[in-house]
């Protein structure tokens, strides 16, 4: 996210720069060409705005819930309460490491992808349990019930 | 005033018009979206204020001056309309694995294959074309400062030369 907040200034800086370039004073209508200006975000630029990005597929989820189960209260608790006696992590004050240990614990694939998600949309209503902002803003992304299910299942306000 | 020179005011003005309709209804359209979670989301508001601003040089005591920042605004919202397309299609792009029918193989799909489906919104929740609704406005503005009165031009040459050609 950061990579595209810079990516974003940098776009935004270099269109004002074209059009200040671009606009002579002539009376002639202005031929717009700031597509250049903001092609710098290149398609190989979005990948990296996630380097921590670890997308396990389902098949690893099943070691890892054993291994959570196992290792409880080690380094990852969020990991460990979302897989234990039903805590779970919060989706408003947990880290993102938290929140991505226990959607990785729980088996979601592209948890990186979700955790940025659910961090984006942050405040959660603390009045709300089932997390509805939450399932709202993550279904504008399509994913199946039971991702979905599964992400709510582990999260709390 | 005579007939044409009045239906090429009321044209500018209702030109002039539609830009500031455009503006008040993405403002309500950013609103009602809660677009604002992040600095990347913030980024057409204040593409939109500088379209406002264009808006008001235009129309309000317009001054060669006021004409051409109006049209350097409106180039710089230009590119801010561009960015937020790419952007658009970047985030549709991104959120391609998370798609329940495509996210599974979403790696084995060909490039050109993502990039279509980020592009026609078939993954990801951007809707792709929004923000050229923000070109659209200083397209217009821009053409409501072509020829302008204000800008002492005759026929697209300064008026000056115009009358000096004609002794």
């Amino acid at each position: 996210m950061h990579v595209r907040t810079a990516i974003a200034a940098l776009g935004l800086a270099a269109a004002l720069g074209v059009g200040a370039a671009a606009c002579g004073g002539s009376d002639s209508s202005p031929s717009p060409e700031p597509a250049p200006s903001v092609a710098e975000p290149t398609p190989t630029e979005a990948p990296a705005a996630e380097p921590t990005e670890s997308e396990p597929a389902p098949a690893e989820s099943a070691a890892t819930d054993d291994a959570a189960t196992d290792d409880a209260g080690a380094t990852e608790p969020g990991a460990a309460d979302a897989t234990g006696a039903g805590a779970k992590v919060s989706a408003n004050d947990g880290s993102a490491g938290e929140i991505q240990a226990a959607l990785e614990a729980a088996g979601v694939p592209n948890a990186g992808k979700w955790t940025r998600e659910v961090m984006e949309y942050r405040r959660y209503p603390a009045d709300d349990p089932e997390l509805g902002k939450l399932r709202k803003e993550l279904l504008k992304y399509d994913p199946s019930d039971e991702v979905l299910a599964t992400i709510l299942s582990v999260l709390e306000p | 005033m005579r007939g044409e020179e009045g239906v090429v005011v009321l044209l500018r003005r209702g030109v002039l018009a539609l830009a500031a309709l455009g503006v008040a209804g993405v403002a309500v359209e950013l609103a009602l979206l809660r677009h604002w979670n992040g600095v990347v989301q913030v980024i057409p508001w204040l593409g939109l204020g500088a379209a406002a601003v264009a808006v008001a040089l235009v129309a309000v005591r317009p001054t060669p001056a006021r004409l051409r920042l109006a049209r350097l605004i409106a180039l710089g919202v230009l590119g801010v309309a561009a960015f937020g397309v790419l952007e658009h299609v970047l985030g549709n792009h991104d959120a391609g694995p998370l798609d329940a029918e495509h996210g599974e193989g979403w790696e084995s799909l060909s490039q050109a294959t993502r990039w279509w489906y980020a592009i026609t919104e078939t993954v990801g929740p951007s809707p792709t074309f929004a923000p050229a609704a923000l070109a659209q406005i200083v397209l217009l503005v821009l053409l409501a400062t072509v020829r302008h009165p204000a800008l002492g031009r005759v026929g697209g040459r300064p008026r000056a030369a115009v009358e000096a050609a004609r002794g």
